[in-house]
């Protein structure tokens, strides 16, 4: 059939979104998170302005994939920034901020009527003190930084990135009108945090199931493991490898594949892994698997290598703090301890039968966790049109009493 | 020269101008010495305009020639020219390199010197450092055959002389080319079968004026001149000295010789290129440095004088790159006997003109006693000598042949080009196409339903349409993917022809109208299809592909597959579909996949992706008309991967 024309139900919304991270390649969780807010947004009618703040090194490929995948794409790169600590233990909650994002982003606005802003981690929400009354103000958390040296301690580290006191992540949580958490356990926490409108949207990422690799009898089982380098991935996969250092008989069964940049961590150390570094293509790497493992002790946020290892349909093998914000009561992705992780592996290598089952647990979670993120989106999305019918209407710099505050709350 | 003296050096002409790129006529080499014999004859019917490379030398005389521009000049001022008619001389050497950009921008008469154009390209990308340039140039002419050649000489850090006469790389030449004068049929078939649609001319090698000149030189005046011996046999072997002209053989053949002929020398009278081929050392291993004459680079004066000298010539081109041999019409004119293989353009002289020999497993032997005859039977070679130059000279005359030139550049040989240019296509990000289905929402979910395929909709993996482009569509539900195609695309329902996948791929394939395909017809194709083709049909479906756009045109792939298939890597399955494409003649190939599109269910609530079934999709483009199809037996027993793209091992649980 033909389409038939029909009116527009209503304009879409102009949406501006601001980034530190590249949405491509998307080869870390975070960059994964912007790409599928900004394409969740799309897809929900939203026309999507990506302004990003240059903070991790981007090639001419990757500037010339955003740019065919947004609308508009506008780069500006940090100058003379000095990330501060104002408090004693802490950076206060503007320390990071650099005044070359209020420039760009109002160049921006001058160009062109935003109705929502959106902007990713809580130390960029400076910004909103700038933007014109009339536009939603959104912050995508991607973490809870309040009190986040207190997690990094829990494994004996240092926060290596932006922390902050939880008084000062309220200053800036409370400069907008929604605030989106990526679980629900963070949720909840920064509900107690903030008088704004909490939301809590996990990844949105679609099924792309992926066939179970063909196995010989005598093959060993293939388990990948594909992680960034950061902190906690670095100690859970040097915890991991020193445990299979002591159970080498383990590899007489299984093959242990590890990609990504945790694969620098791990090069120091004897292990017996082996270490593929960062690959060309992460569909093909978990074809080449038969089951996923995250093995992570502690952590903080969601643990989007479990999500993608249950987007692509494959087996996974995790512990219960690699599975915080999944929901689902799977054995296999409750496990308590990396020992125990061992051995469920070891009981699978012995019944290759059982990871057909493993694969349709697999499935199903991810099944049921997309189809509730789904429902949480269109929830937040429609508060936030909402929001923006309503301060259409509102003046120009018009201050902030006559914003509606509170929504969802 | 600024531009208002062009101007006025135009505006004084009231001949037709004709504006010709060539190696200056200061260059050494035959064709610089091809130019410059034409020159007078055209310059009596043009207002000739000379354009040469940016370094070539210029002639002292500038006064009685033709205005010079050196190409940046030309570049410059190249609106001054438009509506001239532009005349190509190429040939495979680096004097010819700058020609390669200008003839993309103005098209004209290609006269094509040698069929081969393999080393130019190369003196004029990867001579330079630029492996880029010359692996794409390879992949577009070539496909994947070109791209692994690439990968194997920058692995080996070597350059592949097999690929420099078997791949003659002149598509890029051709393809803008308004016609093509080839000096001898085996050129004129090639370029005809490479480039059907434009004209191709026969006009043989003109015999150089230069010979009147020197034909009554006798043999003794000259051989005092070059100081060759009085008496003494002499075989010459005239032009450049190349390992394509075989004087391994000839040294072979006069080794064997020694002693049992009178006494002779061999000269070999042009310049030497060391760095490609070493003749000293194989000399030397022949014995023969007493008998042996290396020139170097000639005047024409001592040129004409060593063939005065010569009572033989030995023209021995093997393998040929298509070249009609000007040093060998020289000889003839000259009145001499020459021998030459039965092969290229050399076989194609009337056998009562020169001696050929047939290039099979006797070569060498036959060589041998050509020459004894020669050497012992001097009368039979003076007649053959006299034959050759009878022959130029009613067949080969310079006059005639600057005739032949002039009427085809007057009948619009030079004229617009008819050449084919690469399709620019125009895509939609995701966030367009969600737009666009939104003024049209209350169709929107049943209309992406009805059509075949999910990833390449939502991923915007179709160009838009464009005026006087056409699409195919070839899926099972083929007039609902046209629609949606039509809807979110721009495409107009006309412009696209749609089938099935068994109607694309029976014996006679045919559009709505009932009409057979055309090649090179559409500028996109969307096909959608189970992955589980048998391999047969598999590389069928990927030569009609091929065939069917053209060059630059658009694909988009689709292929699905149960997700509980036994044999993920079937022939047409994801995991050897970009391989597949780029064997087929398609370079830019991409993988999208769900992620990369929008999100259906968020327009579409009640949609989710269908249970059970994987989808991949690939787009890419056609960047080359060769087609490949490669298939390896897996081995029974061995993993899949060693295998092909097919097998199901042995083993499998």
């Amino acid at each position: 059939m033909v389409l038939t024309a029909a009116p527009l139900s209503g304009t879409p919304l102009d949406v501006l979104v601001i980034t530190p991270t590249p949405t491509h390649p998307a080869i870390q969780g975070n960059r994964q998170r912007v790409f599928e807010m900004c394409r969740a947004m799309e897809s929900a009618g939203a026309d999507v302005t990506l302004l990003y703040y240059a903070t991790e090194a981007a090639s001419a490929a990757s500037a010339r994939e955003m740019r065919t995948a947004w609308s508009r794409v506008e780069i500006v790169f940090p100058r003379n920034v000095v990330h501060g600590r104002s408090l004693v233990r802490y950076p206060a909650i503007d320390d990071w901020y650099d005044d070359e994002i209020t420039a760009a982003a109002l160049r921006l606005c001058a160009q062109k009527q935003f109705d929502v802003c959106l902007v990713n981690y809580v130390w960029y929400s400076k910004l909103f003190e700038y933007l014109p009354a009339n536009m939603v103000r959104v912050i995508d958390t991607h973490d809870l930084f309040g009190a986040r040296a207190v997690k990094f301690a829990e494994i004996g580290l240092d926060p290596a990135w932006f922390h902050t006191s939880i008084e000062q992540e309220k200053l800036g949580l409370d400069r907008a009108d929604f605030v989106i958490a990526i679980q629900d356990s963070e949720a909840v926490e920064l509900r107690q945090r903030t008088n704004s409108a909490v939301h809590s949207v996990g990844s949105l990422a679609p099924c792309d199931f992926l066939p179970a690799r063909p196995r010989f009898a005598a093959e060993r089982l293939s388990v990948g493991y594909v992680g960034s380098g950061n902190p906690f991935n670095a100690a859970s996969m040097l915890a991991f490898a020193g445990l299979l250092r002591t159970r080498p008989h383990i590899c007489d069964r299984v093959e242990f594949l590890v990609a990504g940049q945790v694969c620098n961590t791990l090069a120091g150390v004897p292990h017996r892994l082996r270490l593929l570094g960062v690959v060309d293509s992460i569909s093909e790497f978990y074809r080449s698997i038969d089951v996923a493992i995250n093995p992570m002790l502690g952590g903080t946020g969601l643990k989007m290598k479990s999500l993608e290892a249950l987007a692509f349909g494959k087996p996974l093998v995790a512990t219960a703090d690699a599975m915080a914000g999944i929901p689902g009561d799977h054995a296999g992705h409750r496990l308590t301890n990396q020992t125990d992780l061992l051995e469920y592996l070891v009981g699978l290598a012995d019944r290759p039968a059982g990871l057909q089952r493993e694969m349709e647990v697999a499935r199903q979670v991810y099944r049921a966790y997309r189809r509730s993120q789904l429902t949480a989106f269109n929830r937040l999305w429609s508060d936030i049109v909402i929001a923006a019918r309503k301060f259409a209407s509102l003046r120009d710099g018009a201050d902030s009493n006559e914003r509606i505050a509170g929504f969802g709350r | 020269m600024n531009s208002g003296t062009i101007l006025r050096s135009v505006a004084r002409a009231d001949q037709q101008p004709l504006v010709i790129f060539a190696p200056s006529p200061a260059a050494k080499g035959g064709i610089a010495s091809y130019v410059g014999e034409l020159m007078p004859h055209l310059m009596a019917d043009f207002d000739v305009t000379l354009v040469v490379a940016d370094d070539a030398p210029l002639p002292d005389d500038v006064q009685s020639g033709p205005r010079i521009l050196l190409a940046t000049e030309f570049r410059r001022h190249r609106s001054v020219f438009e509506a001239a008619p532009k005349l190509y001389h190429f040939g495979n050497n680096p004097a010819h390199a700058y020609m390669l950009d200008l003839i993309a921008t103005d098209p004209g008469l290609v006269v094509l010197h040698d069929f081969n154009l393999n080393y130019l390209h190369q003196t004029a990308t990867i001579q330079w450092g630029d492996r880029e340039r010359y692996r794409a140039a390879m992949v577009r002419e070539y496909g994947v055959l070109g791209e692994e050649n690439v990968d194997w000489q920058f692995a080996r850090e070597d350059r592949e002389t097999f690929a420099t006469y078997e791949m003659p790389w002149n598509g890029s030449v051709l393809e803008m080319a308004t016609g093509v004068i080839a000096h001898s049929r085996f050129v004129q078939y090639k370029v005809a079968a490479r480039v059907p649609r434009i004209p191709v001319w026969f006009v043989p090698h003109y015999v150089s004026p230069l010979v009147t000149e020197y034909a009554g030189m006798s043999r003794a005046a000259a051989r005092q001149l070059v100081g060759l011996p009085a008496n003494d046999f002499i075989l010459t072997a005239p032009g450049f000295v190349t390992r394509a002209k075989n004087i391994t053989m000839v040294l072979a053949a006069l080794s064997e010789l020694r002693g049992r002929v009178p006494p002779f020398r061999l000269v070999l009278a042009g310049e030497r290129r060391l760095s490609e081929y070493d003749v000293a050392r194989e000399i030397e291993e022949f014995g023969q440095q007493d008998l042996t004459v290396c020139t170097d680079y000639l005047s024409d004066q001592r040129f004409f004088a060593h063939l005065a000298a010569a009572d033989a010539v030995v023209n021995l081109r093997y393998p040929s790159g298509g070249e009609t041999s000007g040093t060998l019409m020289r000889a003839l004119g000259m009145r001499k006997p020459v021998v030459v293989f039965d092969y290229g353009p050399m076989g194609e002289l009337p056998d009562s003109v020169v001696h050929k020999i047939a290039w099979d497993e006797n070569a060498q032997a036959a060589l041998t006693e050509a020459l004894q005859a020669l050497m012992t039977d001097d009368a039979a070679g003076r007649a053959l000598g006299a034959r050759a130059a009878a022959y130029v000279q009613d067949n080969c005359e310079i006059g005639h042949i600057a005739g032949r030139y002039r009427d085809i550049i007057r009948g619009g040989g030079g004229g617009p080009s008819s050449g084919t240019s690469t399709v620019r296509h125009h895509f939609s990000a995701p966030g367009e196409i969600v737009r666009r289905l939104a003024r049209h929402a209350a169709d929107a979910p049943v209309a992406m339903n009805a059509a075949d395929g999910r990833i390449w909709m939502c991923a915007g993996a179709p160009p838009l349409g464009e005026p006087g482009r056409r699409a195919l569509v070839v899926s099972p539900r083929p007039e609902q993917t046209a629609a949606l195609l039509c809807s979110l695309f721009e495409w107009r329902h006309e412009s696209i022809t749609a089938m099935t996948p068994d109607a694309f791929l029976a014996p006679d394939v045919t559009g709505c109208d009932c009409k057979p395909l055309q090649a090179a017809e559409f500028a996109f194709a969307l096909v959608v299809m189970a992955a589980d083709l048998p391999e047969n049909r598999a590389s069928l479906l990927m030569r009609r592909l091929n065939l069917a756009l053209c060059m630059g045109g658009s694909l988009a792939l689709e292929v699905f597959s149960s997700l509980d298939t036994a044999m993920p890597d079937m022939p047409f399955g994801e995991v050897g579909l970009g391989q597949r494409l780029r064997d087929a003649g398609f370079g830019g190939v991409q993988a999208l996949t769900s992620r990369d599109g929008f999100m259906r269910e968020l327009i579409a609530p009640d949609d989710e992706d269908p249970s059970g079934v994987r989808a991949s999709c690939m787009s890419a483009r056609k960047t080359s008309d060769v087609a490949v199809w490669r298939f390896t037996q897996s081995i029974e027993g061995l993993p899949a991967c060693l295998g092909g793209r097919r097998g199901q091992p042995a083993g499998l649980i």
